[in-house]
């Protein structure tokens, strides 16, 4: 571990490490633009020279190995000159529309001139004419004339998602960024490109023009959209969410998350949620207050399983639910005494770098707190087979997922049968068209929770957004029904529910929010899969 | 035009497949032409000059199919032809006239030359005649600055001191005289880098009568390569690319075992305006260069070299691939070289019109097929160098010393020249002189000699105003420097360099300020466009000089242009933006009441002087 002094301070840095990601990491912020902890050192953009004792010229930080007793400097008048000399050259061409640009607020261009640029411009010659608002791709724009060709994003294009599509073409300052006809930037994970876009050359069409970035609140997260379970940040203003954005976490997402999990966030502001309870009395759903739907559900559950025994009992989880909240839905289960009980899941295509096959943040986590068929209980498609027989009087569904992985026509045919139907969902579906009981669920980004993801590790959520209306979560779905289903005082508080499992899920013995942290933490590889 | 290599595994028109837009003969010779590199992708360069060649431009359809016979992505393929300036991604003229216009050029009238051609055919640049037999363009130096102003069409031989007349006869469909560069070792001289006046030593047996060949035998067969490297560095030999490293030391970085291939990369992109001595070589003298080739081989323990030749030049590519086929007939290149049981082969790239291609790495970028965009350092190419292995990166000129060194001794050698600048080189020297041409002299003969006598004075006697030393990189001399001797030392002492001995004089009818106009032209053309500050710092002193030149400049305009210079100065991935800088900051510094008369008189005050 060779020591050196930035700053006259002594660092200890590892071996052969390159100077810029230590002083990032020790604190010293040194300007950068083309240097991305997650690619490849370019070295192009020059900003991010430093002084070296015993080196006659400046040197890029990005691009200088560490070696004991090196000495480093880098607030110097030549360092400063440097700067604001890439500064002054970088400006020299740019179109200054900051007001149009969603990148403003964010900018690195804008951010160093104010830290390190000259206070005036000396240039009077007219500026570069190229593109702007390019549509390159399905959910991307580019900004030629914004781009200061760092090649963050063409270096994301040929190194993470091996997909080539961006390219910088043309030779000295007529150089310029863009795709081939023909082949648009459309991967998988075309947006990280403009996470890693310094400037606003690169732009994603669904946050373009929105809203202005300091606006934004952010609340860390997790993507819902699959068991890999990509670190987010959740920006959202006024209860809305606008955009989420990738967080980085090297154990999981590295500093990416795909597009589809990046868009997947409509649903939460969706107008047409179910907001209220609804039971059908008649031949129509009618509104009702949430003790007198949770007293319905109680009561014909209780009903149910005195007449016709638990085994007339069925339970559909989600694998979008927490875990705490599938930990609860789990005591649900427990307390009715019925074994049928399996967790409908999504299983569709993943790919090599994030996307999983998993469509759920937390089916590792509902395997986890029980929510499958234990001896002698039913699956999925038994439990439909059985209600379609006539033996099966009460099915609980979460979440519609079953709607996509069941025989269509078992599906009907059971839920035809079945005496009674309660679904909670945030949707309406061809579920809630047959359901006797519909109970509204809130979304992922309105709880505080932990999700497992497909590899072990525990993640924390955090309610980004409020409920409207002062909507119960699904988590106190569950803690009312136990309440009213059996003796005992049931509270919904994740903190408290995640203590529980942490004394009652061997696998997550000694967990805890704070050991959760914000990176995670794995599950001893002991603790296996039961997948 | 690529000639194929002697040892090429021949694909066959049938082995090659049918194409869409190419015909079978040529994409068996793009896959014949593949196989001469350890990768696919190096072949890029030579596919597509022979695609152009064949069908004008390259379309998209033809970047499709070269993509698909070399397995990359097309975008891999359009990123390179949109990066040099020999590739054609639309249409040009059947004959594309290119007229030269940097500086030594510009200083010969060819501003007139384009002038003339684009009325006579009504075309405005980039446009092409009706019928689609002319297109005209401006190049930069096309490295024959000593017979300026310099036309090529397509990639025909040089029309050299070209004239108006000689337009005329080009677009009436008549032959146009093709006048010879000079290149003469001065009476009294003992010359050895070009054959005798008025000899050409282009086929090989007259090579060998002179003992030619002789000590790549000796080195192959009797000599450690130690010991080759420890002779040059005897010899002190310093490259002749223009930075003046010692050769011997630089052959002693390369790795003893480096367990892969080691490659030894051979600088012949000589396009540094100012600059046509290599081009001698080639076209007079081209064995002693490859006997250095194969001496520099043995001497890094290599088995391959591989040159890269400027794409503009035609004739001497003819002529060096003639000498190659001449040599591996003899057994001198290929297998089993002089029954050492080693092989040792030759190869030609040839570039396609980009000057950074001659920095080293650049240049390694552009092997490996791609844009000839400067590796940033570390890693050094004697670790990390073409296709990733150690390789040696040597200028063109300095092997061809390597042979006679060993031949006559490191003592003969350092006869010549100076203490620290030893040997003969080729001096260029091109614009206001009556006798321009290359001259073969000792390193450290006065500049003063050089230009009154071998080169004949200043045309029509007129004082000289400026002097380029060694190449438009280098700093500008004000006309008082002329008894500076041409050595790495004295032109240090004198505020400048001797970069690649490529000397520009300009009398006293030029403005400075269009001088250092169109040099600044020439770097924002040829600048690869990586760092932040060469990219954008080079276009804006090519503006700011321009609209100094018009007489739109202000005062503060030359305080800019010296902090500029700062931001430019060391602080790039390769040495092109010091040269900007040099060139705009020291024609400024040196020549400031000329910027600054410009600036008071609102426009040039030198009526008689050349047009940039």
């Amino acid at each position: 571990m060779p020591k050196i002094t930035i700053d006259g301070r002594e660092i200890e840095a590892p071996a052969n490490a390159m100077l810029l990601p230590v002083a990032l990491e020790n604190g010293v912020h040194v300007p950068h633009y083309c240097w991305h902890a997650k690619l490849s050192v370019d070295g192009s953009c020059r900003m991010c020279q430093v002084e070296i004792e015993g080196s006659p010229k400046l040197v890029i930080a990005c691009n200088t190995p560490v070696r004991e007793g090196m000495v480093v400097r880098t607030q110097t008048p030549a360092v400063q000159n440097a700067r604001r000399g890439v500064m002054e050259l970088l400006l020299v061409n740019h179109p200054l529309d900051c007001p149009i640009c969603d990148k403003a607020g964010e900018c690195l261009l804008q951010d160093y001139s104010y830290a390190f640029g000259s206070r005036q411009t000396r240039t009077k010659e007219p500026r570069r004419k190229l593109q702007k608002r390019k549509e390159i791709g399905p959910r991307m724009i580019l900004d030629q004339e914004r781009c200061i060709l760092c090649r963050r994003c063409v270096r994301f294009c040929r190194e993470i998602t091996h997909t080539n599509e961006l390219g910088v073409f043309n030779m000295g300052d007529r150089s310029m960024l863009d795709v081939m006809e023909g082949q648009p930037l459309a991967n998988d994970y075309s947006i990280n490109t403009a996470d890693i876009c310094p400037v606003g050359a690169l732009e994603s069409k669904d946050f373009h023009h929105k809203l202005r970035v300091w606006f934004l609140k952010k609340t860390p997260s997790v993507c819902p959209s699959c068991s890999n379970g990509c670190n987010i940040t959740v920006h959202h203003y006024r209860d809305r969410i606008w955009r989420m954005m990738p967080r980085r976490n090297d154990a999981v997402n590295e500093s990416w998350m795909c597009d589809h999990g990046r868009l997947n966030y409509q649903q939460v502001g969706d107008e047409t949620r179910l907001r209220q309870p609804q039971l059908r009395r008649t031949a129509k759903l009618q509104t009702v207050a949430w003790d007198e739907a949770l007293g319905y559900v109680a009561r014909t559950l209780r009903d149910t399983v005195r007449t016709h025994g638990a085994e007339s009992v069925g339970v559909i989880a989600s694998p979008h639910l927490t875990n705490e909240e599938l930990f609860r839905l789990g005591q649900v289960v427990s307390l009715l005494g019925t074994k049928n009980v399996d967790t409908a899941l999504v299983v569709g295509q993943g790919d090599n770098l994030l996307i999983k096959p998993e469509k759920a943040a937390n089916a590792r986590g509902a395997r986890d707190m029980g929510l499958r068929p234990t001896a002698g209980g039913l699956n999925v498609a038994a439990m439909l087979e059985a209600a379609a027989a006539g033996k099966l009087r009460v099915l609980y569904i979460l979440g519609s997922d079953v709607w996509k992985v069941a025989d269509p026509q078992a599906l009907c045919g059971a839920l035809e049968k079945v005496g009674c139907l309660i679904v909670q969902d945030v949707f309406d579906s061809p579920l809630t068209e047959r359901a006797q009981v519909v109970l509204p669920s809130l979304t992922w980004a309105e709880k505080t929770g932990t999700f497992t993801n497909v590899k072990g590790r525990v993640q924390q959520i955090h309610r980004a957004v409020a409920p409207r209306d002062e909507q119960p979560s699904d988590g106190e779905i569950f803690s009312r029904l136990l309440n009213q289903l059996g003796e005992g005082q049931w509270h919904f508080e994740a903190t408290a529910v995640l203590e529980e499992i942490a004394s009652a899920v061997p696998a997550y013995a000694g967990i805890s929010f704070a050991r959760v942290g914000a990176q995670g933490f794995a599950l001893p590889e002991s603790a296996g899969d039961a997948a | 035009m690529i000639v194929e290599h002697p040892a090429a595994k021949k694909v066959s028109p049938d082995a090659a497949g049918k194409g869409r837009v190419l015909s079978p003969e040529l994409r068996a010779r793009i896959m014949t032409e593949r196989g001469n590199f350890p990768q696919p992708r190096s072949a890029l360069l030579g596919a597509l000059h022979m695609a152009q060649e064949e069908q004008g431009y390259l379309s998209r359809a033809v970047v499709d199919e070269v993509a698909e016979l070399l397995d990359l992505l097309p975008i891999q393929v359009q990123e390179v032809v949109s990066f040099y300036p020999m590739f054609h991604d639309r249409p040009v003229g059947k004959a594309h006239i290119q007229v030269c216009t940097n500086i030594a050029c510009a200083l010969r009238g060819a501003r007139k030359l384009v002038r003339h051609a684009e009325n006579k055919l009504g075309l405005i640049p980039g446009e092409v005649t009706e019928d689609g037999k002319y297109s005209v363009g401006e190049v930069e130096c096309l490295g024959s600055c000593g017979s300026g102003p310099v036309v090529q069409v397509n990639n025909q031989p040089f029309i050299e001191k070209a004239t108006i007349e000689d337009i005329d006869n080009l677009l009436a469909g008549k032959d146009v005289k093709r006048e010879a560069q000079v290149a003469l070792v001065p009476e009294g001289v003992e010359g050895y880098l070009l054959p005798p006046n008025g000899v050409s030593r282009c086929h090989i047996d007259d090579y060998v009568a002179t003992g030619g060949y002789e000590m790549a035998r000796k080195a192959w067969a009797e000599m450690e390569p130690e010991a080759i490297a420890e002779v040059v560095k005897n010899a002190g030999l310093r490259g002749r690319g223009g930075a003046g490293f010692v050769t011997g030391v630089k052959w002693g970085f390369m790795p003893k075992d480096a367990g892969k291939p080691c490659y030894l990369a051979v600088n012949g992109d000589e396009s540094e305006p100012g600059t046509f001595k290599d081009r001698q070589i080639l076209e007079r003298n081209p064995h002693q260069f490859l006997e250095g080739v194969a001496i520099g081989v043995r001497a890094i323990r290599s088995n391959a070299a591989y040159i890269y030749l400027r794409g503009e030049y035609a004739t001497p590519y003819r002529r060096l691939m003639e000498a190659i086929h001449q040599a591996y007939a003899k057994g001198f290149f290929g297998d089993n070289v002089y029954g050492s049981g080693k092989s040792c082969h030759v190869y030609v790239q040839r570039g396609a019109g980009a000057y950074i291609c001659g920095e080293e790495t650049g240049m390694i970028e552009s092997m490996e097929g791609k844009k000839g965009q400067p590796r940033k350092r570390p890693p050094f190419p004697a670790g990390f160098g073409l296709w990733g292995c150690p390789t040696t990166v040597n200028n063109l000129e300095t092997l061809t010393h390597v042979p006679v060194i060993l031949r006559k001794g490191a003592d003969w050698f350092k006869a010549r020249g100076t203490e620290k600048s030893t040997g003969n080189t080729l001096f260029g020297i091109s614009g206001h002189v009556n006798r321009p041409g290359v001259y073969e002299l000792p390193l450290g003969t006065p500049m003063r000699e050089i230009i009154e006598k071998h080169a004949g004075g200043v045309l029509n006697g007129r004082p000289i105003k400026a002097i380029i030393p060694g190449g438009v990189s280098m700093p500008v001399l004000t006309a008082d420097k002329i008894d500076v001797n041409m050595d790495h030392d004295s032109l240090q002492k004198a505020g400048t360099l001797l970069g690649t001995g490529g000397i520009v004089v300009m009398d006293d009818s030029t403005c400075p300020v269009r001088a250092a106009l169109v040099i600044a032209r020439f770097f924002r053309h040829e600048t690869c466009g990586q760092c932040t500050q060469c990219r954008e710092g080079t276009a804006f002193f090519y503006k700011l000089l321009k609209r100094i030149e018009r007489g739109d400049g202000a005062l503060e305009d030359l305080d800019t242009i010296q902090s500029v210079t700062t931001f430019m100065e060391g602080a790039t991935i390769c040495a092109l933006s010091d040269a900007a800088a040099w060139a705009a900051g020291n024609f400024m510094r040196r020549f400031r009441p000329d910027f600054e008369r410009h600036i008071h008189e609102k426009g040039c005050p030198f009526p008689e002087s050349f047009e940039p």
